[in-house]
C-alpha cells in the first residue's frame, strides 16, 4: 500500500476539538465521504476479480482406423532431421527447441534420439490477470473391454500397466529405470513470452511447470469407480457406446492445480504446452507410449485466470 | 437504491445536522443493507470471454468456401463458422407467442448490456516463421509424409480473415415459415496478413483486435467466421493447428441469484447477503482487520437533535466519529461476491456482485477427418462392431469447477459443414445429409444425445454425478419435428452450392438452405422460460465447490443432489448413432453425420466476484 500521511482512507480532512473547522473543509470532507460511497474505487472493494476458463479437449481418433491425423500434436524439435519440408532460411530453425524444461530421460533432441510432440495453446492478455488454475486431464478408460480406445498404453490387450517403460518393441528403459518403472515423461509447461523477444523460446518466463513426475502418481481417483455404475449415480446420456459399455466412469490421470495466484503482466502472451514422448524404439524402449502416443488417451485442458473488473 | 444525494454546504449557510450526518447515515444504511449497486462502483464492468479452441483447420477438413472463390481462382476455403448467442438471464427473458406462431420478446431494461471488447486469435507455428503442412498435402490422400512439418516457403499462405456476423434467429419466425438463414450484418472483422506472421523476430501470433466497443444484442445469434483462402492450392495444403479464439466481452455487474428456488444453492445462505450475520448484530464497522479501531455504527444517539450542538470529535456525537465509521468500512474494504468454496463474506455491502459468463465446451472436434461420415463410422472411438444398430460414437469433456456460478442457459450447436475423407484410394467430399444408400437417398434415424452433469470424485473416495442439463435428443435430421424444428437458429454460412443436400446428386429442391444449427438445452426442473420456447426449463442451477459448511444444498430437479454439494467438475457428454439401423452398410457412405469442427456447448450464467 502506498505511504499515506494519516490513516484516513476516503478523506484527508480530520476534525478535532481545538483545530480550525471551516465550511469549506467540512464540505470537502462530506463530499469525499459521499463520493467514496457513490463511486467506490476498485481498491476499496475486497472481491474484484471474476474467473475466466479457457477449456479445450478432444477424443483423438481411433489408432486402428485409416487415420493419419495426429493434430494438434506437433514436433518439439524444430531442428530434427526431416522436421521441415522445402527450402528453409539460412538461419532457420530460429528455435531449434521450442520449449524449456521439457527434457526427459531417453530422449536426446541434440542427437536426434527420439522426439517429443507438443500440444500448445497460446493465449493473449491485454490487461494484467492472475493465473489461478491449470488442469490437464488424461482420460483413460476403465473396465475390461479389450476394444476400449484410451487405455493409456499401446501394446494391445488390457492388462499392461499404462505409462511404464515396458518394452513393447526393442530397446531398453533409460538409465535408472526398469521395464516396470512408471514413466516420468509428460512435461507440462506454462510460460509467458518475453515482451522484448517474443519469439525466442530461450527467453520465456516459465510460470508453472510439472516435469519428471510420475504420471501414474496422479490418478484421478483413489477409489476406482465401478465400471457399470454400481454404487454411484450416473447422468444421461451414459458414457456408453453400446459396444464399449464399461467406459462410463470418468477416470485417468490428472494434473490439476488451483490457487496458483501467479500474476501475469499486461499484453502478455501465455503458452500452455503438454509434451508427449516418441522414443526412438531402438536405443531406448518406446515404453507403453508406442509409436503413436497421441492416440492413447483423451484430453481435457483448462486454464483458469482471474480478470479484474474495469470501467467500460 | 441509488447514489446518495445530500444538501450542499453553501457559503454562509447555517450548519445543520443534516449537512453532516444525513450523508453519513445514508451511506451507512446503504452499506449495511448490502445496497451499494453497480452505479456506485467505479469499476462497474466485468469481463467474460467466449473461448473457442480447435485442434486443426485446413482446406480439406473444412471445404466450405467463402465469398472470394468466384473471382480470385483460389480454392477459397476453409470458410469455417461457429455460431453462438448471448441470451438474457432467465429473469430477463420474457416472450410471448404471436398469433402466427412466431415469438415476440419483451426486452428487459435490467438486462446488463454486453459489449464486445476484444478478439484474439492464435495458432501453432512451432515458434517459427513458417506454415504447418496438412496431412492432405499432395492432394491424393490424407497421409502426406510431410504432415506436421514446417514449411518456410508457404508462410505466405497464412492470410486469415476473421469476422463476427449477426443474425436474427429463426426462432422468432412462425414455425416452418422462416426464410431467414443468412447472417445479415458484420459486427466486427479483422484480417491477419501473412506478412504479420513471417518475421523471425516478431510475429502477430496471437493476433489481437482490442477496444472494439460493439454492443451485442442478446436476442441475436452470432457466427464467428474464420476464412483462410490461401491455405491450399490444387495439390498443396497447409493447416492451422491448435487455434485459440478468445472473444472478450464486458458487461455491467448485476445482482446475484438468491432464494430457495435457486437449485443446488447452499442452504447456509441461499445467496442472500448478511444472512448469517448483520452489521447491526456485529455492532461495529468490522474494522479491526485493517485498522486497530473497531467503531460502533452510527446510531440515533450519534446524530444531534435539531438545533443541537454539532461538535467535532465527541466520542459519540462527533462529526469526526461518524465520518470515521464510513471511512473504516471502506478501509476494511466493501465486500460482495463469493468465496471459492461457495460461501459468502460474513458481512457484505455490495449489491451487484455477479456478472455474465460463458463456458464454451467442444465435443467431437477432433474426429478423424474433422467431421464424421458414415464411411468408417464403425472405426470411430468406442465403435468395435460393424453392422449393428444402437451403437454410438461418444465424447465427453471434464471442466474443473473453480469459481461458483449459477447456470441460466445451455446452448449447443450442430453443423453440416462439408469436409473431405480418404476412402483408401481417393479423397471424397461429404456434403450429403445422412441418408440410406442408393440414388433415392431417404431419411434415417440418426440420433444425437447431449447432457450436462456435475461430478464428484476427483482424488476422492467417492464417485457420482448429478444431472443439471436435461438429456436432449435430436432425432432424424431430415424431419423437422425432432431435429431442426427445435432450433433456436438455423444459419446458411458460405457458398450455397456447398450447403447440405438430401440426395447424392444435389438439386435445388433437395438442398437444405442452412448448415449451422443452434439449439437450447433445458436445465433440469421446471418453472423458467427456455430459449427454444418448446418446453419449460428449471430455475438457475448453482454450481460451486463445497466444504462441510456449504455442502448442504437446496434441491436439484426436485430432490437432493446426488453429489451432495461436493461437485468438483462439470461434465459434458454427447452420443451420435442410430438406434434402429446399422450406419455401416445401411447409410450411404457419403453421408455426413456431423460436419467439420464438431459441436460446441455453451454453458451460460452468472459468475461472481471473488
Amino acid at each position: 500500500m502506498a505511504w499515506r500521511r494519516h490513516t484516513r482512507n476516503l478523506t484527508k480532512e480530520v476534525f478535532y476539538d481545538g483545530t480550525t473547522v471551516d465550511g469549506t473543509r467540512l464540505e470537502k470532507a462530506v463530499n469525499d465521504i459521499v463520493e467514496g460511497v457513490n463511486s467506490v474505487e476498485k481498491g476499496n472493494t475486497r472481491q474484484r476479480f471474476v474467473a475466466t476458463q479457457y477449456h479445450s479437449g478432444f477424443n483423438p481418433p481411433n489408432r486402428s482406423s485409416t487415420n493419419y491425423s495426429k493434430w494438434p500434436w506437433l514436433q518439439l524439435n524444430n531442428g530434427a532431421t526431416g522436421s521441415h519440408s522445402g527450402v528453409k532460411p539460412v538461419d532457420a530453425p530460429y528455435n531449434p527447441v521450442r520449449l524449456k524444461g521439457s527434457s526427459i530421460p531417453g530422449i536426446n533432441l541434440q542427437e536426434d534420439l527420439g522426439d517429443q510432440y507438443v500440444w500448445t495453446r497460446t493465449l493473449y492478455f491485454d490487461k494484467p490477470v492472475v493465473l489461478h488454475g491449470v488442469s490437464i486431464f488424461l482420460h483413460n478408460d476403465t473396465g475390461a473391454n479389450g476394444d476400449r480406445p484410451y487405455t493409456g498404453q499401446s501394446a494391445g490387450g488390457v492388462t499392461l500397466k499404462p505409462y511404464t517403460y515396458f518394452a513393447v518393441g526393442t530397446g531398453v528403459p533409460p538409465q535408472g529405470f526398469s521395464p516396470t518403472s512408471d514413466t516420468v515423461d509428460l512435461p507440462i509447461v506454462l510460460d509467458v513470452m518475453n515482451p522484448g523477444t517474443p519469439e525466442d523460446a530461450e527467453m520465456t518466463d516459465v510460470e508453472f511447470t510439472r516435469t519428471l513426475y510420475t504420471i501414474n502418481g496422479e490418478p484421478s481417483s483413489t477409489h476406482m469407480p465401478n465400471a457399470t455404475a454400481t454404487g454411484w449415480n450416473d447422468f444421461q446420456p451414459h458414457y456408453d457406446s453400446g459396444d464399449v459399455t464399461d467406459a462410463r466412469p470418468l477416470y485417468g490421470r490428472v494434473v490439476e492445480y488451483r490457487g496458483l495466484n501467479i500474476p501475469v503482466h499486461q499484453r502478455a502472451r501465455v503458452r500452455l504446452a503438454v509434451a508427449i514422448p516418441l522414443y526412438d524404439g531402438t536405443t531406448y524402449t518406446q515404453a507403453t507410449w508406442g509409436t503413436e502416443p497421441w492416440y492413447l488417451q483423451a484430453w481435457s485442458s483448462t486454464i483458469t485466470v482471474l480478470e479484474e473488473v474495469q470501467t467500460l | 437504491m441509488a447514489k446518495i444525494t445530500r444538501s450542499k454546504l453553501a457559503r454562509g449557510a447555517k450548519l445543520l445536522a443534516k449537512h453532516l450526518f444525513e450523508p453519513m447515515t445514508s451511506s451507512q444504511t446503504q452499506a449495511t443493507t448490502a445496497n451499494l449497486d453497480s452505479s456506485q462502483v467505479a469499476a462497474s464492468h466485468a469481463p467474460f470471454r467466449v473461448n473457442l479452441s480447435m485442434p486443426v483447420l485446413s482446406p480439406s477438413t473444412n471445404k466450405m468456401t467463402g465469398p472470394k472463390e468466384s473471382f480470385n481462382l483460389t480454392p477459397g476455403r476453409p470458410f469455417h463458422g461457429i455460431p453462438f448467442m448471448l441470451p438474457p438471464f432467465q429473469e430477463h427473458l420474457s416472450f410471448s407467442t404471436t398469433p402466427r406462431g412466431g415469438k415476440a420478446v419483451t426486452p428487459s431494461d435490467d438486462m446488463p448490456e454486453i459489449v464486445l471488447d476484444e478478439v484474439s486469435f492464435s495458432f501453432d507455428q512451432r515458434l517459427e516463421p513458417a506454415a504447418i503442412i496438412s496431412n492432405f498435402d499432395g492432394g491424393a490422400s490424407a497421409s502426406s509424409a510431410n504432415a506436421g512439418k514446417l514449411s518456410y516457403e508457404r508462410v505466405d499462405r497464412l492470410n486469415i480473415e476473421l469476422a463476427i456476423m449477426e443474425k436474427k434467429p429463426v426462432w422468432f419466425d412462425p414455425p416452418g415459415q422462416s426464410r431467414n438463414y443468412r447472417p445479415g450484418r458484420v459486427v466486427w472483422s479483422g484480417r491477419i496478413e501473412a506478412i504479420n506472421v513471417t518475421d523471425s523476430y516478431f510475429r502477430l501470433n496471437p493476433w489481437v483486435s482490442s477496444s472494439i466497443n460493439e454492443v451485442i444484442d442478446p436476442m441475436k445469434s452470432y457466427i464467428f467466421t474464420i476464412f483462410a483462402p490461401d491455405l491450399g492450392t490444387a495439390d498443396t495444403e497447409c493447416a492451422l493447428v491448435s487455434i485459440e479464439i478468445s472473444m472478450r466481452f464486458l458487461t455491467k455487474l448485476t445482482q446475484r441469484d438468491s432464494g430457495t428456488d435457486i437449485q443446488n444453492i447452499p442452504k447456509r445462505h441461499d445467496g442472500l447477503p448478511n444472512d448469517n450475520l448483520t452489521h447491526a448484530n456485529a455492532a461495529t464497522t468490522g474494522a479491526g482487520t485493517n485498522s486497530a479501531t473497531s467503531r460502533a455504527l452510527i446510531n440515533a444517539a450519534a446524530v444531534p437533535v435539531a438545533g443541537g450542538a454539532i461538535v467535532a470529535n465527541d466520542a459519540t456525537t462527533g462529526v469526526q466519529t461518524s465520518m470515521a465509521v464510513i471511512d473504516e468500512m471502506s478501509r476494511r474494504k466493501f465486500q460482495g461476491g463469493y468465496k471459492l468454496d461457495s460461501d459468502l463474506p460474513m458481512l457484505e455491502e455490495l449489491k451487484d456482485n455477479a456478472a455474465y459468463t460463458v463456458l464454451a465446451v467442444p465435443l467431437f472436434n477432433n474426429v478423424e477427418f474433422s467431421g464424421m461420415a458414415a464411411r468408417y463410422f464403425d472405426q470411430q472411438p468406442y465403435r468395435t462392431s460393424g453392422a449393428q444398430s444402437d451403437k454410438y460414437c461418444i465424447d465427453r469433456r471434464y471442466i474443473p469447477i473453480e469459481s461458483p456460478m449459477t447456470i441460466h442457459h445451455i446452448l449447443f450447436t450442430y453443423n453440416w459443414m462439408p469436409f473431405e475423407s480418404y476412402t483408401g484410394a481417393t479423397l471424397a467430399s461429404h456434403t450429403q445429409l445422412p441418408a440410406l444408400a442408393g440414388a433415392g437417398g431417404g431419411g434415417v434415424d440418426l440420433k444425437f444425445e447431449l447432457g450436462v452433469g456435475i461430478g464428484t470424485g476427483v482424488r476422492g473416495d467417492t464417485f457420482g454425478y448429478q444431472q443439471i442439463g436435461k438429456l436432449t435428443t435430436l432425432d432424424t435430421p431430415q424431419s423437422a419435428g425432432n431435429w431442426f424444428g427445435k432450433a433456436v437458429d438455423l444459419v446458411g454460412h458460405g457458398s450455397p452450392n456447398l450447403l447440405p443436400h438430401a440426395l447424392p446428386t444435389p438439386t435445388i429442391a433437395s438442398t437444405r438452405p442452412w448448415n449451422l444449427e443452434l439449439y437450447a438445452m433445458d436445465l433440469v426442473g421446471t418453472g423458467s422460460p427456455s430459449l427454444n420456447g418448446m418446453t419449460a426449463q428449471g430455475k438457475p442451477v448453482f454450481v460451486g465447490r463445497g466444504t462441510s459448511t456449504t455442502a448442504s444444498r437446496q434441491d436439484v430437479d426436485g430432490g437432493a443432489s446426488s453429489v451432495a454439494g461436493c461437485e468438483q467438475w462439470i461434465e459434458v457428454r454427447g452420443r451420435i448413432g442410430d438406434p434402429n439401423a446399422s450406419i455401416t452398410g445401411t447409410y450411404s457412405t457419403s453421408s455426413m453425420l456431423l460436419g467439420s469442427g464438431g459441436i460446441w456447448v455453451y454453458i451460460i450464467g452468472k459468475t461472481h466476484l471473488v
